[in-house]
């Protein structure tokens, strides 16, 4: 499954196209290390562990979204886009959505 | 000793001013270290070209695409926070903001980069950065905000599609909701049941303070055997949960919340069990204050009692006049009286004023 935020593929050609495809999650980290990044707030700096649960958040709605691809026969993606919403301290719904297609 | 006082009073303001200089200093001091980095691998990556344009090059033959990302969330610090404060009043530009989201969205284009050198390519087509609010320093938190960049990467292509080596693959297995005893407490079941008991336990306190309200202490309870086993109950709450792979948070949190309900549960069962083991039958005993304010018993064979939290009420009373309460002394080594009569005669006598009448 090739992945890809522009609309062309330079030397292929698109035999079929296959709809939007979506994939989305909604994560939270642990609790322990949320209470750590509290007290970072007062030094400021990266906040490794949000970073690492939005990471794991967009890896995972990436995988659903190309499992969702694979299931209807696509073998690419294009104009693939992500979006992020922080639903409440500790918890991001991350979706990621694309065009299925057929690639010769 | 005046300025220990003096202190202790502005006790918040002290504490605000040690976090806005640990803010400062820390904060200052982690921002220009993060600048010196991004300089340094900027550098090494200014070979990989970055392009916001949708048209990817032609010409060049065929080529895979594969999508490469990078990001990062960053906090402001206490300083930059208290700063923004003072900034809203007048209006105008944030710069320590500036400085951080710019920051923030530098380094999320140097991951992008990273990721793209390791997959072997030189140049990232249509690059949007994207950034999300985590928290936006409501409520005493600081401004949290993620910044993620993401963009094709194209690679020389040899055969057909279903031989491309840049094939999307598959992130780590991430452990199922099941298994996560961190927000999903009801599906662990030890956890479950110590939680339920929780609430059963606290509707006891409530019930006997509310409904039945059957005794009240003489003297004080037994405070530091309430405290002890409070403190016991809560540890054992803790260790039984965290052997049950509740995240730790949560069993310190529950373990925390089981010692206060323990608290007021021993409070109340002390003067149940105390009651229960008193052999006497249950009737009133009369008895008749002293020039010291204590009650002796007309019958010799029961124990002098005294109300030390009504001392103002017994002193205004008669010597010698007598009263009727239901006393209960137990095993657990200390007396009770039954409330309604007590509380009764204290507070109704109390309003009509300091003559008291003998029952």
């Amino acid at each position: 499954m090739l992945l890809s935020n522009l609309e062309i593929i330079p030397g292929r050609h698109i035999v079929e196209h296959l709809g939007v495809v979506q994939g989305s999650t909604v994560r939270a980290k642990h609790a322990g290390r949320d209470i750590l990044a509290g007290l970072k707030n007062v030094v400021g700096g990266e906040l490794k562990a949000y970073t690492e649960l939005m990471q794991e958040a967009r890896t995972q709605a990436t995988d659903r979204m190309v499992e969702q691809a694979k299931s209807i026969g696509a073998n690419a993606v294009l104009n693939v886009r992500y979006t992020a919403t922080s639903i409440t301290m500790g918890a991001a719904e991350i979706l990621c959505y694309g065009t299925a297609v057929v690639l010769e | 000793m005046e300025i220990l006082a003096n202190l202790a009073d502005s006790f918040e303001l002290i504490v605000a001013l040690v976090l806005i200089a640990l803010g400062y200093f820390r904060g200052r001091r982690n921002e220009r270290v993060h600048l010196a980095d991004l300089k340094r691998r900027e550098a090494e990556l200014h070979n990989i070209l970055v392009f916001a344009t949708r048209y990817p090059p032609l010409g060049r033959g065929t080529l895979d695409p594969t999508l490469v990302s990078g990001c990062v969330v960053l906090a402001a610090d206490y300083f930059k926070m208290f700063v923004a404060g003072l900034r809203k009043l007048v209006g105008g530009r944030f710069n320590a903001f500036e400085t951080l989201v710019d920051r923030a969205r530098r380094e999320a284009v140097l991951r992008m980069k990273e990721q793209a050198q390791a997959a072997g390519c030189d140049m990232i087509f249509n690059v949007r950065v994207e950034t999300t609010q985590i928290n936006n320093g409501a409520r005493g938190g600081s401004s949290t905000v993620e910044v993620f960049a993401y963009g094709t990467a194209f690679v020389r292509s040899d055969g057909s599609v279903a031989e491309s080596r840049l094939h999307h693959r598959f992130g780590p297995e991430l452990p199922a909701a099941e298994t996560l005893g961190s927000y999903d407490l009801e599906k662990n079941p030890v956890a479950k049941w110590v939680v339920l008991a929780w609430f059963f336990a606290l509707s006891y306190p409530f019930a006997e303070a509310t409904v039945f309200r059957t005794y009240l202490y003489i003297e004080s309870p037994p405070w530091e055997v309430i405290w002890l086993l409070s403190l016991v109950g809560g540890v054992a709450a803790s260790a039984i949960l965290k052997r049950h792979q509740v995240p730790w948070g949560e069993s310190i949190v529950i373990g925390l919340l089981w010692g206060l309900v323990l608290v007021a549960v021993l409070y109340f069962a002390a003067l149940r069990i105390n009651s229960l083991t008193d052999s006497s039958p249950h009737t009133e005993t009369r008895y008749r204050l002293e020039k010291d304010l204590s009650l002796t018993p007309l019958d010799p064979d029961k124990t002098a009692v005294r109300f030390p939290d009504h001392a103002y009420y017994w002193a205004e009373q008669k010597t010698g006049s007598e009263y009727g309460f239901v006393v209960r002394c137990g095993l657990l080594g200390f007396c009770q009286v039954e409330r309604e009569k007590y509380a009764n005669q204290i507070n109704g006598n109390w309003a009509k004023g300091s003559s008291s009448k003998p029952r």
